[in-house]
């Protein structure tokens, strides 16, 4: 159902609704770090309200006017999905210039939304969105969380100390570390004693990548065996319109979806504290 | 398991080889020996890109419409070439005019597919899916070794994108199409 995003209303010619969703989904892509570690479900349409947990939840009583001394109700959990929307402007100038090849137009303030939208969700899903019903990955974890600090040579220990945690719980790899921008640029820039860069000896360490994760506190290293982690999506991030004038068009990017931990064991939380 | 990428390049090293041995072949039974595999290979292999690789690229590639579209003219040309072997007796020189037809089809096939579709295909999908849908194309390929119960006739390849495009959720439909990114 594509009609709720009233795009055919946006006085926008179809060569600049190809550079906004172009520039949208480059914008989004490198910034969504929790999508280059958990499992997909979806995408279900925006219709799609609930996921499916498999659980029940008892019930009391059956419906007045009924016997239930011999009746055992229950009744299905699910969690529901979670929307959200983040509106932006386009320059009406900037769309004409699109229409006529310009290929240089000015999209900052979709830069910024696509900015708080990647935000938004790798916020849910690596710390959780407690109004939405979302556990994080950090938070859902079961270990102890190991100090990683700002000391970039101390960063092979932690990483070591990590994967050797969640080998003793059972979890097996390949292992990810996804860490914040700024422990991402320490590990880049670094290296050891010999001249050997950092990264490469995490990488080593863990035997998988290393993930650029801006909206992550600190650092998780987590298991990509599959199953752990489910994002489950209704609507994937799509841009719809809300109105425009004489000089601006304003649109949002939105998304629909629901995240759940299946195995807390499959994640160490490292904090820079 | 392999990821569908892989097994599809397996096919087209097969392909190659076979076509090669045709080369070599002597005699009415060597020819056919290796041309009936061969062909039922051919019209089986279309038939799996048809139902597994290109409805999933159509979602996903950058420019799936137009290498769909391309890729399934070129299986008709590759089908066409095989029923034209098949109306003449082995061996005849109109017989190695439809091989030829049939070889030089599936050789411009096998170029343009990897070096666009699979590409595209392989930058916007993630390990886990290519594997899954490797596994979907060898149970297919094994449910129609033979390719009795398929429908090897032409598809129209802009009727073919239409059909798909309908079929595909209005969650990916209206959306920027960016999917999992998990493994990338």
């Amino acid at each position: 159902m594509t009609d709720h995003l009233l795009r055919e209303h946006a006085p926008i010619p179809a060569a600049g609704w190809e550079q906004i969703d172009d520039e949208a989904k480059t914008r989004l892509t490198p910034r969504l770090a929790a999508r280059r570690l958990v499992d997909w479900s979806g995408p279900h349409g925006w219709t799609h309200s609930a996921t499916n947990l498999g659980r029940t939840a008892s019930l009391e009583t059956t419906p007045p006017g009924t016997k239930s001394e011999t009746a055992h109700a229950r009744q299905r959990r699910v969690l529901a999905l979670s929307e959200f929307r983040v509106s932006f402007t386009v320059e009406c100038s900037g769309l004409q210039d699109a229409e006529r090849g310009a290929t240089d137009v000015d999209y900052a303030d979709l830069n910024r939304a696509a900015h708080d939208a990647a935000l938004i969700e790798n916020r849910a899903l690596f710390h959780g969105w407690p109004d939405a019903g979302i556990t994080g990955i950090a938070e859902a974890s079961t270990h102890q969380a190991l100090p990683l600090g700002q000391d970039v040579t101390a960063y092979p220990h932690a990483l070591a100390k990590a994967t050797d945690v969640l080998r003793q719980a059972g979890i097996e790899g390949p292992y990810t570390l996804a860490i914040g921008p700024e422990g991402y640029t320490r590990i880049v820039e670094a290296t050891e004693d010999g001249g050997y860069p950092v990264r490469q000896h995490l990488t080593k360490i863990i035997g998988g990548d290393i993930i650029w994760a801006p909206g992550l506190d600190g650092g998780l290293v987590v298991s990509t065996r599959g199953g752990d982690f489910v994002l489950d999506i209704g609507q994937d991030f799509s841009i719809g319109y809300t109105r425009h004038d004489a000089e601006l068009v304003t649109l949002y990017l939105e998304e629909s979806f629901s995240f759940r931990v299946n195995e807390p064991d499959a994640a160490v939380a490292l904090t820079e504290g | 398991m392999a990821d569908i990428t892989q097994l599809i390049l397996d096919d087209h090293d097969t392909f190659r080889r076979r076509f090669a041995a045709l080369d070599d072949a002597g005699g009415v039974a060597e020819l056919r020996a290796v041309w009936d595999p061969l062909a039922t290979l051919l019209e089986v292999h279309a038939a799996a890109e048809e139902a597994i690789l290109y409805p999933q690229l159509l979602r996903r590639g950058d420019d799936a419409e137009d290498e769909t579209v391309d890729a399934i003219g070129d299986h008709n040309d590759i089908r066409d070439g095989v029923r034209e072997v098949a109306r003449h007796p082995i061996g005849s020189s109109a017989w190695w005019a439809g091989v030829r037809q049939t070889r030089m089809a599936n050789s411009d096939h096998m170029a343009e597919e990897e070096d666009e579709a699979l590409a595209d295909f392989r930058r916007n999908t993630p390990p886990d899916v290519r594997e899954e849908l490797g596994r979907q194309f060898l149970e297919f390929k094994t449910v129609h070794a033979d390719a009795r119960d398929l429908d090897t006739s032409d598809k129209d390849p802009q009727g073919y994108v239409s059909t798909i495009q309908a079929q595909i959720s209005p969650g990916e439909a209206a959306s920027l199409g960016i999917g999992s990114l998990k493994g990338r």
